[in-house]
């Protein structure tokens, strides 16, 4: 802005010295124009303080290092001109002829003030970026000496003080050179904002808010009192004592005002954050997780009470001696490899380590932190999780004795196989023997046996055969336990249907009113529901043969809690429910064998087979009034 | 003489008295050459005895082999003929008490012709013989014998 200002005006009045426009070099008749040279040494601030601040490049620095130099050489030779009084000098080249007509009492130069002043800003330029290590930048010194310079002359202007803006009888300042040399000390101030008075200035603190409302309005009303008084004092309305006077008193006031209202604001900021400090230290002894502060040194330099409370130490134990000390020996080095390395100011996202507390036990606690190493500090957050440690610990262990009951029962698997195994081979040959040789020997001495005997011989076979079913169906249900199962969508009516018409086929002269509820399907393992099916459907077949008027009624509905349960249902023999307790047991029987052949192994089969999909089997009956199975998979 | 031998391996006394029954019954009186465990049945097919194949120079026309055995078990005695040039073709069958998957399984695996399961009743045994010897010995042709001797 101010590097526009400067290029603008330097360039209006070359214009109009070109053109001869007077307006545009003197501002108003009568006042001094601007020499040509400022113009053109204005058009080199500018350009400089425009490269250093619009998006600054290395390239556009070294440019704007040898512009600053340039506006530097041409302030310091118009000095030395001054002092040695050359008569020629750099401000004469331009426009010379035109020049000479301007001569107000003097020729038009460019006036020993305006040079200081360009050295002055010349040397500001070429130390725009050097910041000393105490923070101070001298451009801003320098810029606040260019500042005053031009205040000066512009207050010579307004107060008609010529002395104040010509030195020493020689041309003096021109007013529109006295408002660029204002406007690019204000620029220079600005152009590099982060660090030095500038920052203070800006910042969003009650300091920078006091300076900015201070400073421009005690300048302001000041210079306007100035005027007012002078003014009234030319025009003879007081005596100069009496302006004197007054000028003290509506200072005083104004000054009184001044700060009183900075002094309020400044008051009202400092009562604000000392209620947030302490709502924050509200929090810091509230917190639950334990808050602290600690030192690069390895020193805690803050703690919270949660950090009392949990480790049991009072707080001045816990900061008289380094934590490490109460780290457990086996975490020191993970700690120290941690602290480490938020030292390097990473934060830690997740650490764990145990702390002595006073009582002699071990805290787990878990830690987040961030270092600040330029402060030499590292906050940091820790949470007791001893709790949430040991129940971990018990999951694991829990976890641990679960895998080893589990081998155990694979390894009990094991040798149930091998026993079934063995049965299924070793039990059955004695079998054959038996129901061999006792047909061998029926068929050898048959004839001269009386019928007893022969009796006797024919239910050794039939004992004999018999086991050997029993066997067979031990087999099978051990079996059911050991296939693997894979769940399908299964056609259950069309399932039925198919073993009935087997079990007709097998009796046909057998008739059965046969109701089988279509499009009933089951997500389950097609293998072992056949299994299941079959069991409840020939049980069924079996027990109602002595009925004339067989029925039997495969069909599904829904519980209470929309679950599907299918049911066999029949008019068969029935069952007393008092019974219904032992119908599922393997080798249970509620008939005879003379009643119905059968080895007690079916129901225990269906149940089986009903548990292994998560499902269950019940059933309801009565003695010579048909029974019902419902199964749930 | 037929020159069709069986050779029975069968270590239980009861079932081999009751094969051999059964047999009889059939009326199929082959030779019957009766191994009681797997190593005495090796040593009819592979070994020098007087009274092995070899000296004999035949082959049985059909095994009748048991899997549990003592000391060589069936399985073991099928891998060695099916591995030896000279019985590699020979017809086997599994006769046995084990319906068990895995048996059925690792027998076909090895090789066996047929896989038979002894019934408990008698009369179903005497059945099971008589399908066996009809198919076996009448109805099925034997691989060409190899030029062993």
């Amino acid at each position: 802005m101010a590097s526009v200002v400067s290029m603008g005006v330097g360039l209006s009045v070359l214009i109009g010295w070109a053109l001869d426009l007077r307006a545009l070099i003197q501002v108003f008749p009568g006042l001094i124009p601007m020499n040509p040279l400022t113009a053109v040494t204005f058009i080199l601030a500018g350009t400089t303080l425009g490269l250093e601040s619009w998006k600054p490049t290395p390239l556009k620095h070294r440019w704007a290092l040898g512009l600053a130099f340039l506006v530097l050489t041409f302030g310091l030779l118009r000095l030395i001109g001054y002092a040695w009084d050359w008569t020629w000098n750099l401000d004469q080249v331009l426009f010379a002829d035109k020049l000479a007509q301007h001569n107000e009492g003097y020729p038009n130069r460019m006036s020993p003030n305006t040079a200081l002043c360009f050295v002055v800003l010349g040397s500001a330029l070429l130390c725009l970026r050097l910041t000393t290590a105490r923070g101070n930048r001298p451009t801003e010194w320098l810029a606040l000496g260019l500042l005053f310079a031009s205040l000066l002359a512009l207050m010579g202007y307004a107060y008609e003080v010529p002395w104040l803006y010509g030195i020493l009888g020689f041309i003096p300042m021109a007013l529109n050179t006295a408002v660029v040399f204002h406007v690019l000390a204000v620029g220079l101030f600005f152009a590099k904002r982060e660090a030095g008075l500038t920052s203070l200035l800006l910042s969003r603190s009650p300091g920078g808010a006091l300076a900015r409302r201070f400073i421009p309005s005690m300048v302001l009303c000041l210079s306007l009192l100035g005027w007012l008084l002078l003014q009234g004092e030319r025009r003879g309305l007081f005596s100069a004592e009496m302006g004197a006077t007054l000028f003290a008193i509506i200072t005083i006031a104004l000054m009184t005002v001044l700060t009183w209202f900075s002094a309020r604001s400044l008051h009202r900021a400092d009562e604000l954050k000392q209620q947030m400090e302490a709502e924050k230290q509200r929090f810091f002894s509230l917190s639950l997780d334990m808050l602290c502060i600690a030192g690069t040194d390895g020193y805690f330099k803050r703690i919270n009470p949660a950090f009392t409370e949990t480790l049991g130490y009072t707080t001045a134990e816990l900061m008289s001696r380094p934590y490490l000390e109460l780290v457990h020996p086996d975490d020191r080095e993970a700690t120290m490899v941690e602290t480490g390395q938020i030292n390097e100011g990473r934060g830690n996202e997740h650490f764990e380590n145990r702390y002595r507390c006073k009582d002699g036990t071990w805290k787990w606690l878990w830690w987040k932190g961030k270092t600040f190493p330029e402060e030499g500090l590292i906050y940091a957050i820790a949470r007791d999780i001893t709790e949430q440690k040991l129940v971990q610990e018990s999951i694991q262990q829990l976890n641990r004795s679960l895998e080893e009951r589990a081998q155990q029962l694979d390894m009990t698997n094991h040798e149930l196989e091998a026993f079934s195994y063995s049965v299924s081979h070793d039990l059955r040959a004695p079998l054959r023997g038996i129901s061999g040789f006792a047909q061998a020997l029926e068929e050898q001495v048959g004839a001269s046996l009386d019928p007893t005997s022969h009796g006797y011989l024919q239910r050794v076979r039939r004992a004999a055969d018999r086991m050997g079913l029993l066997i067979d169906d031990l087999l099978k249900l051990s079996r059911l336990t050991r296939t693997e199962m894979h769940l399908e969508s299964v056609d259950v009516s069309a399932m039925a249907e198919s073993i009935l018409e087997r079990l007709q086929q097998a009796d046909p002269q057998r008739v059965v009113e046969i109701s089988i509820e279509t499009g009933i399907r089951l997500q389950a393992d097609a293998a072992l529901l056949q299994i299941l099916l079959e069991n409840l459907l020939e049980n069924a077949w079996k027990f109602t043969s002595k009925n004339p008027e067989a029925k039997i009624e495969l069909g599904q509905k829904r519980d209470g809690d929309n679950a599907k349960i299918c049911y066999v249902k029949d008019n068969g023999v029935g069952f007393d429910m008092r019974y219904s307790s032992k119908l599922f047991g393997a080798f249970q029987r509620l008939h005879s064998m003379a009643e119905f052949p059968g080895t007690g192994i079916g129901l225990a089969t269906v149940q089986r087979v009903a548990r292994r999909h998560g499902g269950k089997v019940w059933a309801e009956g009565e003695t010579n009034a048909g029974s019902t199975f419902y199964f749930m998979i | 003489m037929n020159q069709k031998i069986i050779l029975l391996v069968e270590d239980n006394p009861d079932d081999e008295e009751l094969t051999l029954m059964a047999l009889k019954k059939n009326n199929i009186l082959n030779e019957v050459v009766v191994a009681r465990d797997g190593v005495e049945a090796l040593e009819f097919l592979f070994g020098d005895g007087p009274d092995s194949f070899t000296q004999r120079r035949l082959m049985p026309a059909i095994i009748l082999l048991d899997l549990k055995m003592p000391k060589i078990d069936g399985l073991e005695v099928l891998k060695r003929i099916r591995s030896e040039e000279r019985t590699r073709l020979l017809p086997v069958v599994v006769l046995t008490s084990s319906k068990e998957d895995r048996d059925l399984l690792e027998s076909y695996s090895l090789g066996c012709n047929s896989y038979v399961r002894k019934p408990v009743d008698f009369a179903q045994f005497v059945e099971a013989t008589r399908q066996l010897g009809l198919y076996w010995l009448l109805l099925n042709e034997a691989p060409p014998s190899p030029p062993l001797w």
